[in-house]
């Protein structure tokens, strides 16, 4: 029975890898019937700006870093309160979370996600549940702003 | 990328960044390889539009090897790795077996280079209909070619030729009216040399002349079979 199974999944990969080679002798068959202008063939927005705006989303991303970071150790009365609430955990792995929370979360999900890393992983009892969920709020605002 | 679907250009960079990622375990070097051509693309600013459909071809080409180098990396035996060797033609399997790898594992001093290569309009549409012109005519007579960026981007050949004995040859194609092909011929003999390519033919061509694409083709396909190893041929 195994030896069947293995025998099966060769099978696949082999075909797979013939699926693969099929797809770059086409690719040059089609460079050897029409030139560079193949792409098309591959490619539905060919002549869009992808090439200029290649790598924007990452450039973008770093700027909103750099502005939570700055935000994070500003004098704005809820960055105070967020470094209390840290303590001695890192500011800048709270920045990183922060960022990415923004850019792939859904809205939705915000909330409690900030107010989830501003928690941390001990669960501290002495916590105001309602003070946290106030500052996550509050914090998520300011982010939402900045990201603008 | 499945035959009859068309990608947004934008998925291309995530196909880029997923086989990074997949190459990472397999790969090693052909991560970073592919690390450095997305950073290279991000900086391309394009002053010229006309190099843009030469870097999506490029780019294309690059997923599509890369993805082929992983399955064959990723063979459980060597069986399989056989088996999926054995599928190819004997220029593929040259490129595959031999060259691909080569330019993954070395230190591509040519690479920098690349980028003002694509902007500098050096591959231009005319340079492309030529050799285009010359794989169309080396496939009617039942040669085979196979035509790769890196090769021609790194390793100073427009295309690997084969002919009825199945021994791919690189072959690189100038102009005689282009100005420095001394200096060209010399940099290309260094190139190959470098690469430890086996067998090499340097073709000029006058364009004014009638039938040079046939003259080139029968030169190539000739030296493809005859050429014996270790040795690289000029002809003007």
């Amino acid at each position: 029975m195994a030896h069947k199974q293995e025998t099966q999944s060769y099978e696949t990969t082999v075909e797979e890898f013939a699926q693969a080679l099929t797809t770059a002798r086409k690719m040059q068959h089609d460079w050897l019937t029409y030139g560079v202008d193949f792409v098309n063939f591959y490619v539905e927005d060919a002549q869009s700006d992808w090439l200029e705006s290649w790598g924007n989303d990452e450039i973008l991303a770093n700027k909103l870093l750099d502005a939570i970071k700055e935000f994070l150790v500003s004098d704005d009365s809820v960055a105070i309160r967020t470094r209390k609430q840290l303590g001695e955990r890192s500011l800048f792995d709270l920045a990183v979370n922060l960022e990415v929370c923004l850019r792939i979360a859904a809205v939705d999900d915000r909330l409690s996600l900030v107010r989830n890393l501003l928690e941390g992983e001990e669960n501290n009892l002495d916590h105001n549940h309602e003070d946290l969920l106030n500052l996550a709020g509050s914090l998520l605002e300011k982010l939402v702003s900045i990201a603008e | 990328m499945k035959v009859g679907y068309r990608l947004q250009a934008q998925e291309i960079k995530e196909q880029l960044k997923s086989l990074i990622e997949q190459a990472s375990s397999i790969d090693p070097n052909l991560s970073k390889k592919l690390d450095e051509i997305n950073r290279w693309v991000k900086d391309i600013k394009p002053g010229t539009l006309t190099a843009k459909p030469f870097v999506l071809a490029f780019l294309l080409e690059v997923i599509t090897d890369s993805r082929i180098w992983l399955m064959i990396k990723s063979s459980p035996s060597e069986e399989e790795q056989k088996a999926k060797f054995d599928l190819m033609t004997p220029n593929e399997r040259y490129w595959y077996s031999y060259l691909f790898p080569k330019w993954i594992n070395a230190n591509d001093s040519k690479f920098y280079i690349w980028k003002q290569k694509l902007m500098a309009g050096e591959f231009n549409q005319e340079d492309d209909d030529i050799i285009k012109a010359i794989a169309q005519d080396i496939v009617q007579r039942e040669g085979a070619v196979w035509k790769r960026y890196i090769a021609d981007l790194s390793m100073a050949t427009d295309l690997i030729v084969s002919s009825r004995q199945h021994k791919p040859l690189c072959i690189q194609i100038t102009s005689v009216s282009e100005e420095f092909n001394n200096q060209k011929y010399h940099f290309w003999q260094n190139t190959l040399h470098s690469w430890q390519i086996e067998r090499g033919i340097f073709l000029s061509y006058n364009p004014k002349q009638t039938d040079f694409i046939k003259q080139l083709v029968n030169i190539a396909l000739y030296n493809s079979d005859y050429l014996s190893s270790g040795k690289y041929l000029k002809f003007d």
